[in-house]
């Protein structure tokens, strides 16, 4: 057991020193190969040339981003102008319709008296005012459309419109070129001569500003257009 | 002195700590005095610069990346909404008389009453053809009276009435659209054939009047019509949308 004892204590410094040895070996060892100018020189110059190629390839690839989204800057501006043209193109149509709130200069025909106007009289008179170039109208606030009709009704003799009963004091509102409604109107046998044969003066003013309502989309059912059927 | 025991391995320990020792002190030699090392410099710092040059190209891809993809969203979601506003334009279009339509519907036409006119003249040589003649005024109420029976679409001699359609005469002349028609007048209508039959058939309408009046007027129904597109414009000087 003593002999066992004595051989210890070198023996356990001996492994101590190499395992020393062995560390600083390693870390020097790593050093070599992390370091750059410690690699052969064939290996640094087929690096070099890989790294040239990757710069390339990614040159290339940035190019072709930046090309991509010069086309797609391009694009949208052509897209804005287009949705721009189409904004304008769809709102041109619902004046037309009589489908959007519309404001300007204009005239008022107001009927005070219901004797002796009949629905044909209503027809006349919104048909004179589309020959002046009368670009928005109204009767009683409801908005003239292709699908407006004018009628009467049996029951109480009233003027109806789209069904519903026309009131008076009835007044008419056009937007367009005041003089040209108003000469319009009093054209020589024109609907106010007619009108006054029957005792019926409507008042006609002309104004800076009117406001006209828009009527709600029509109920289409048998009409069929090229690309909605 | 006798030999111990441990003589031997640690005689063996020590050797191999001496040639691990000489190796490590050759290798540091060798790594400080070796002759490409120099040359080589050179080449890491060409190195370095590429790798840096694409780390720099590495960022910008992937920053140019990330903005092209956002714009490729932004872009599909342009073009959901023109496309949305597209239809909705078209729709409008068909509404307003822009496109040609079809659908069921009836054919009136309507012609001046020249036999009367002729068999009254011979009685009455100074007798004027006005009260023998088709007006703009009997057109004008016959569309209304279209309307009334729900007339989706109408065309008088193949010129489409749109909401501002004016129907007039000049002299003997009548204008629609500010467009010359003459006799026969053919006036197409889409709708239910029934409804605009029936309204056609009230004793107080126009079409009626000139019927019981003698004039050569008929009518047909017809399961598909076609209707030409308006070719007038809409251009608007003096309304525009009501500001809020």
């Amino acid at each position: 057991m003593d002999n066992v004892k004595k051989w210890r204590i070198p023996v356990f410094i001996t492994f101590l020193l190499l395992g020393f040895l062995l560390s600083v070996q390693f870390r020097t060892q790593q050093i070599f190969l992390s370091d750059l100018s410690l690699q052969k020189t064939d290996d640094l110059v087929l690096m070099l040339k890989k790294l040239h190629d990757k710069r390339a390839e990614l040159t290339k690839e940035l190019s072709e981003l930046e090309k991509q989204q010069h086309t797609f800057n391009a694009d949208a501006n052509a897209g804005e102008t287009l949705i721009k043209g189409l904004r304008q193109d769809y709102q041109r149509q619902q004046i037309a319709l009589g489908l959007l709130p519309v404001q300007g200069p204009g005239i008022t025909i107001t009927i005070n008296t219901d004797s002796s106007v009949v629905y044909l009289d209503l027809v006349d008179i919104i048909n004179e005012l589309w020959a002046s170039q009368a670009e928005a109208i109204a009767v009683n606030d409801q908005r003239v459309t292709p699908w407006t009709y004018i009628f009467w009704s049996k029951q109480n003799l009233s003027l109806m419109m789209n069904g519903v009963e026309i009131t008076f004091p009835c007044t008419i509102k056009a937007i367009g070129n005041p003089d040209q409604l108003e000469s319009g109107l009093r054209l020589l046998g024109g609907v106010l001569d007619h009108l006054a044969v029957y005792k019926v003066y409507p008042v006609i003013k002309r104004h800076q500003n009117l406001e006209l309502p828009a009527a709600s989309p029509p109920e289409i059912r048998y009409l069929k257009g090229e690309n909605n059927d | 002195m006798k030999l111990q025991k441990w003589h031997i391995p640690i005689t063996i320990v020590l050797f191999i700590s001496g040639v691990l020792l000489a190796t490590a002190l050759r290798a540091l030699a060798a790594n400080n005095a070796t002759p490409w090392h120099q040359k080589n410099e050179n080449l890491v710092a060409m190195i370095k610069t590429q790798e840096a040059e694409i780390k720099k190209l590495e960022n910008s891809i992937e920053s140019k990346r990330t903005s092209l993809d956002r714009f490729q969203r932004d872009v599909s979601l342009g073009k959901k909404e023109l496309e949305k506003l597209q239809q909705q334009l078209q729709k409008l279009k068909t509404l307003s008389g822009m496109t040609e339509v079809e659908g069921p519907g009836l054919t009136i036409t309507l012609d001046d009453n020249i036999k009367e006119y002729e068999a009254a003249q011979n009685k009455n040589p100074g007798l004027k053809p006005d009260d023998y003649l088709i007006h703009d005024k009997h057109i004008l109420y016959i569309v209304n009276e279209l309307r009334v029976g729900g007339a989706e679409a109408i065309s008088v001699n193949d010129q489409r009435i749109v909401n501002s359609s004016d129907i007039r005469c000049v002299g003997p002349l009548i204008l629609v659209n500010t467009t010359r028609l003459g006799p026969p007048y053919v006036i197409k209508a889409i709708g239910n054939p029934d409804d605009l039959a029936r309204v056609l058939s009230l004793p107080e309408s126009e079409y009626n009047i000139l019927k019981m009046a003698g004039y050569p007027v008929k009518y047909e129904k017809s399961t598909r019509l076609v209707i030409p597109p308006f070719k007038g414009s809409y251009q608007f000087t003096y309304a525009r949308p009501k500001e809020e």
